[in-house]
């Protein structure tokens, strides 16, 4: 069976894979606190051909390739436009870090996206994330909200009637891409992303941090993805082509 | 004329080994840093061929008809090192080399390999590696950076808040013939070469070099190497046919 079949057949599932991050992409330009993903590529194992003139194990440079393979899907980290919403738990980063929230299981997810609201509880107020999660302080522990709103300053610091209450959490990571996502512009940490530190960022009050996803970007990337993956359909055709001639020598 | 079968299947077999090479640069036309092979075809050493048993010729031995080549066959590899081209990403772990010189990555058996695919990372200890994790050498071995907050210089020179000063280990070779792929965007030098410093070059942070594979060029070449094994694949059959003819011939009242 010819190679170029699979090769083709290979590099057509890494564009696919390309096509579907881009179509994440373009579907969360309007998400608060997400970051575009990028699809890098490698190319596969090489396979050293048999050369019909040198003697069997004789080095030769004859490579036949097998394609491409996706080397990673990398997160786009950088800043994203703000827009200023007025609202007293909407918050923004400026510069590096994460803001870390209690999951629905007790683990610590980190996130970009600063839409909070104020929950009541039998105890208190409590601040916490649209749909209800915790939102954790540079402690660690939740953060209890009192009565009558409060301000927040760049280094996370919430005050209440110029009485420090609290501070918002704020972390990074040596290495952010390596935080597995877990959906909702959430992440958690992971071997590869390193522990959770303290990041150097701003926390800007009554301001949401957009989607950095460039749609001009993405556009020309889905273009040059969608040209790719028929260039490589071609060549699968092709190939097909060769092998129905090969079969019909004889008739 | 059976001589002619095996002429046309080389040359068959020959367009297959050139549409395996054509396929694998086509599925990496997205590839960063891929450079583009071709295969480079030769035909087979030529052989005398003598005719015997002629009864016009009566001197000792047999007359030379010319000489004869028994088709074709796959002679070597050339890889294009030309540079690819660059494209912006504004990330900083992505660095780019323009002109003639080459990264250099540990793998994981501690050998020095090559690229020229500059989308790297930074692992959770602080290191420049590939996506793969192989680690990127400077000049003192590997290169800590801290965080993904540090520069490159035009010459190589890596500095940042929390990085160790170095300076990139770049390399260059008297002939890019000597690299091998090995997949995963590596070259490993094969027949026992050297790298030389590299002469003229710029690294460029924040952009990465794309695949110097041209889509028109390979679209071309597999119209080409398609119609070649077509009319190799005419040859056969058409000797396919004058056999049979010559099968058939000795059935009587056929």
């Amino acid at each position: 069976m010819q190679q170029s079949l699979y090769t083709a057949a290979a590099g057509m599932a890494s564009q696919q894979t390309r096509l579907d991050t881009i179509a994440q992409n373009i579907a969360n330009t309007q998400s608060a606190g997400y970051k575009a993903a990028r699809v890098d590529f490698k190319d596969a194992l090489y396979q050293t051909m048999k050369s019909p003139v040198l003697a069997d194990g004789a080095e030769n440079n004859l490579l036949v390739g097998s394609g491409a393979l996706v080397s990673s899907i990398a997160t786009n980290f950088e800043q994203g436009s703000f827009i200023e919403t007025g609202e007293m738990y909407d918050f923004a980063i400026a510069g590096e870090g994460f803001f870390a929230v209690r999951g629905r299981n007790g683990e610590v997810l980190y996130t970009r996206n600063g839409s909070f609201r104020a929950q009541p509880m039998d105890d208190g107020m409590y601040l916490v994330t649209q749909t209800g999660e915790f939102v954790l302080g540079a402690d660690g522990d939740v953060i209890r909200l009192p009565e009558g709103g409060v301000r927040v300053a760049e280094d996370g610091t919430i005050l209440s009637d110029g009485r420090q209450i609290g501070r918002i959490g704020l972390f990074t990571f040596t290495n952010p891409n390596g935080l597995s996502k877990e959906g909702e512009t959430r992440y958690a940490e992971t071997a590869a992303s390193g522990p959770a530190q303290a990041a150097t960022g701003a926390i800007v009050q009554g301001s949401l941090e957009q989607s950095n996803v460039s749609l001009a970007d993405e556009l020309t990337m889905l273009i040059r993805s969608q040209r790719a993956y028929a260039l490589m359909s071609r060549a699968l055709s092709t190939t097909d082509n060769m092998m129905g001639l090969a079969n019909t020598m004889h008739g | 004329m059976v001589r002619g079968l095996y002429t046309g299947a080389t040359g068959m077999i020959v367009q297959r080994n050139k549409m395996d090479v054509i396929t694998n640069n086509i599925a990496n036309v997205e590839t960063a840093g891929y450079k583009a092979d071709m295969l480079v075809t030769s035909t087979f050493d030529e052989v005398m061929l003598q005719r015997l048993h002629d009864p016009n010729v009566n001197f000792v031995g047999a007359q030379q008809v010319g000489p004869y080549s028994y088709g074709t066959h796959v002679e070597e590899m050339f890889t294009d090192f030309s540079t690819g081209t660059l494209e912006e990403t504004r990330r900083n772990t992505d660095l780019a080399i323009v002109g003639d010189a080459f990264f250099s990555v540990e793998a994981e058996d501690g050998r020095v390999l090559y690229t020229r695919s500059g989308n790297f990372t930074v692992n959770a200890e602080g290191y420049l590696t590939t996506q793969d994790g192989q680690y990127v050498l400077g000049q003192n071995g590997r290169i800590f950076v801290g965080s993904e907050n540090f520069s490159v210089s035009p010459e190589g020179l890596v500095t940042g808040p929390m990085a160790l000063e170095d300076t990139l280990a770049l390399v260059s070779f008297e002939d890019p013939g000597v690299l091998r792929k090995v997949g995963n965007s590596l070259f490993d030098i094969y027949g026992g070469a050297a790298p030389v410093p590299p002469g003229d070059y710029t690294v460029r942070q924040g952009m990465l070099e794309g695949s110097n594979v041209s889509a028109i060029d390979e679209m071309v070449n597999m119209i080409a190497v398609y119609r070649n094994y077509e009319v190799n694949q005419r040859i056969v059959s058409m000797v396919d046919k004058s056999l049979e003819q010559a099968v058939s011939l000795g059935r009587v009242g056929g």
